[in-house]
């Protein structure tokens, strides 16, 4: 199943638990517990798009603004290595 | 006195369920060698006294964190007569991949199955003797917050501490993995382990880095690992695999949720919006409509409060000061450079949070990181990293943060090539400056001249972004998926606290570095003494006298803009501050657009739009690349490409412009 959800990931261009879950015919639920659990593993790496943004940085011009809530994820180089 | 420990996930109530089990009777401190905190409690129960230990809240006992190793050693070494099993019951597959492992440790484990209340409200039912059964080990539903079930829990947990029958049976990891653990238990006979042979053996399979730090010195196995190496990660992948379709398998026959629905409303209208076609088209139209509104809303609506604000300001100052007997010059720094300088910039504030308002409400409901998204396609058509889209977004507020956003490109190629075209986006600084020219001069288009600007600092960007892939950063943008959030609806209160965050720092900038570029230069405009102030004899004059023929070809070859550009290179507001100081008297929106208009021609107001919108980033961005880069070169190459793009672009415009009659 793991190695189904990063072939998933790899090949898809949004994170959509809802798809994910319907092509490996598992819950929504299970899909966001793989995916972090590939995460836990590094195989998979999240960022949330604008870490600057979460506390006021010297020397920004608006330090008050919004982090953008765009959670992204990569194939980190283990998880690379395990599709190839 | 028997010792029960609490083992659960984070936020499955496992303190709650402490707190209810020992009351007052409790201590903290913390576990040996680590800062992680132990937590242990009394529980009287029969007439006798129980020693509870609170596990730190843990996913899983691999080596992963302090908390998993803390956890798993006190489970192997401390000893517990039981262990209870935490698990949050609306979040089931997580919570029972935890009961796993302790299952591998062979330890006597009973299950409280917490938040039960929360698990019926979500319609999520649940077969608890089914359960059991299946995993062969006692379930105890609990709701720990209302102290329900805790009576059956400690019932249970007591017994269990004299009972030495183990119900549950191992998990296959396959037949190549089983022989394996087989093999290592054997290689492991007789060696004296503090930790179960079998359970080493899986952790070893799995690549635990404690567990094969302990192995080495046994040459043995450390041999036979070796010899596995290949398959590390397919074991690793495996092992964890097995535990899923094990407790997929329990959920399948014990767990009844309501179907998921696997299109909502958000797969729906992101099918619409993120459609590969009609993304961008609709992205450009949710832009068009967000200028368009601001003029009409922002200019037509609430403009005229401002204007009449510092209007009246100016006015009555200068009549206060008129009956003081203010000397000329103050009067003159007072009225042209203060109330001129800043009140010009000022009096655009309700089209910026206008503007900014509606930014807002895009982001609230979502909607910027589908735009993210659509343009990840195009960004990597383009060669570059979609997450530099990500970056310029933040741009458009301010290129500084835009710049720091950076950071989250872990190839260097990406990130240089996000940094350098971050300038392009036009940031709010700028937006004074198109309100001006577009007020001047076409007021009836505005929305769609702004959505061109915007969209031409875009296009600018993109094509650099090409050129240096091309060029100077050579090499693969590495592969990153979005997971899109779902739409909702914006938060009124969220989206103006936002709206004025911006406008209260945007006014803020124009009490302090405009007030400061607007001294320095109102001391240039009045030296030497005896001219005429903002006269093109004054020192500030002759310094765009002679920076004034470089614009010449762009159609802008006068002091006075040559003048409020070099200003906006300190900060970009100062651009029109400056123009509002040197159209002497000219302190109020209208009057300064009335001497615009006068100023430039149309295809001149368009070529200064361009030069604006491309040329150096100011002074608080170079700054930014140069902490970011820690390169001189870079950040002079950051000041001095920009205006030549910007000097190349108006004069184009212009000179296409005149020859076409413009």
């Amino acid at each position: 199943m793991l190695k189904n959800v990063l072939k998933e990931i790899n090949e898809s261009k949004i994170f959509s638990k809802s798809s994910i879950g319907k092509n490996l015919n598992i819950s929504e639920s299970m899909v966001n517990e793989l995916a972090n659990q590939l995460i836990r593993m590094g195989y998979l790496s999240e960022d949330l798009g604008s870490p600057t943004c979460q506390g006021k940085c010297s020397g920004c011009a608006i330090s008050n603004c919004k982090t953008i809530p765009i959670k992204m994820i990569s194939i980190t180089e283990k998880g690379k290595r395990v599709l190839e | 006195m028997n010792t029960i420990a609490l083992v659960g996930n984070p936020n499955s109530g496992k303190t709650t369920l402490f707190n209810a089990l020992t009351g007052s009777n409790q201590h903290v401190g913390n576990w040996p060698g680590v800062t992680v905190e132990k937590k242990e409690g009394q529980l009287k129960f029969n007439g006798n006294i129980y020693n509870i230990v609170d596990l730190p809240g843990t996913y899983s006992l691999g080596a992963y964190s302090e908390d998993e190793v803390v956890a798993r050693d006190f489970i192997i070494k401390g000893n517990p007569d039981v262990v209870i099993n935490v698990v949050d019951a609306t979040n089931i597959e997580r919570n029972l991949y935890l009961t796993t492992q302790l299952m591998e440790m062979g330890t006597k484990v009973i299950i409280a199955l917490n938040m039960m209340d929360e698990a019926k409200s979500k319609n999520i039912d649940i077969d608890i003797e089914k359960l059991s059964q299946n995993l062969g080990i006692p379930v105890i539903p609990t709701i720990a917050a209302k102290k329900k079930g805790i009576d059956s829990l400690i019932q249970k947990a007591v017994e269990f501490i004299n009972e030495d029958i183990y119900n549950y049976d191992p998990i296959s990891y396959g037949e190549n993995i089983d022989k394996e653990i087989h093999d290592i238990r054997i290689l492991l006979k007789g060696s004296s382990r503090e930790y179960p042979n079998n359970w080493i053996a899986i952790k070893a399979l799995e690549g635990d880095k404690e567990v094969l730090n302990k192995l080495k010195s046994n040459e043995l196995v450390n041999q036979h690992l070796i010899s596995l190496a290949d398959k590390a990660s397919e074991y690793e992948l495996e092992i964890v695999d097995r535990r899923y379709n094990f407790i997929g398998n329990i959920i399948h026959s014990s767990v009844n949720r309501p179907t998921e629905s696997r299109e909502t409303l958000t797969d729906k209208i992101d099918k619409i919006v993120t459609n590969k076609y009609l993304g961008i088209p609709i992205f450009a139209i949710i832009m068009f409509v967000s200028f368009q509104l601001t003029f009409v809303i922002g200019s037509d609506l609430l403009g005229g409060y401002v204007e009449g604000w510092i209007e009246n300001l100016g006015g009555w100052l200068s009549g206060i000061l008129l009956t003081l007997n203010t000397p000329d010059w103050l009067l003159s720094f007072l009225i042209d450079g203060v109330v001129g300088g800043v009140g010009a910039v000022v009096v655009f504030v309700p089209l910026i949070a206008v503007l900014y308002f509606f930014l807002g409400i895009l982001e609230d409901t979502g909607y910027m990181a589908r735009a993210a998204y659509v343009m990840d396609g195009l960004m990597r058509a383009l060669g570059l990293h979609g997450k530099t889209f990500i970056s310029m977004i933040v741009g458009f507020g301010c290129n500084v943060p835009g710049i720091m956003s950076t950071r989250t490109l872990e190839n260097k190629k990406d990130r240089m090539i996000a940094l350098l075209i971050n300038p392009f986006m036009s940031c709010g600084a700028r937006f004074p400056i198109y309100l001006v020219f577009i007020s001047a001069f076409f007021a009836d288009n505005g929305g769609i001249v702004l959505f061109l600007i915007y969209g031409l600092g875009i296009i600018v960007a993109l094509v650099m972004g090409k050129i240096f892939s091309k060029t100077l950063f050579k090499g693969e943008s590495s592969h990153f998926i979005m997971e899109l959030p779902p739409y909702r609806l914006p938060s009124f209160r969220s989206v103006i606290r936002d709206m004025w965050d911006k406008v209260w720092d945007f006014l803020q900038r124009a009490g302090t570095i405009i007030f400061i570029v607007v001294t320095l230069l109102w001391i240039l405009s009045i030296f030497p003494l005896g001219v005429e102030p903002y006269s093109q004899e004054s020192l500030l004059g002759k310094i765009g006298t002679i920076i004034a023929p470089i614009f010449a070809p762009a159609g802008f070859g006068t002091w006075q803009a040559s003048v409020s550009l070099f200003a906006g290179i300190a900060a970009k507001e100062a651009v029109v501050a400056v123009l509002g100081m040197v159209y002497g008297g000219a302190s109020e929106g209208r009057e300064l657009i009335s001497a615009i208009q006068q100023a430039f021609t149309p295809l001149a107001a368009i070529s200064f739009l361009v030069m604006t919108l491309l040329y150096t980033p100011c002074a608080a961005v170079l700054a930014t690349v140069k902490k970011e880069t820690n390169s001189i070169g870079w950040t002079v190459f950051m000041a001095v490409y920009p205006f030549i793009i910007g000097w190349v672009g108006a004069v184009f415009v212009y000179q296409v412009g005149s020859i076409l009659g413009l």
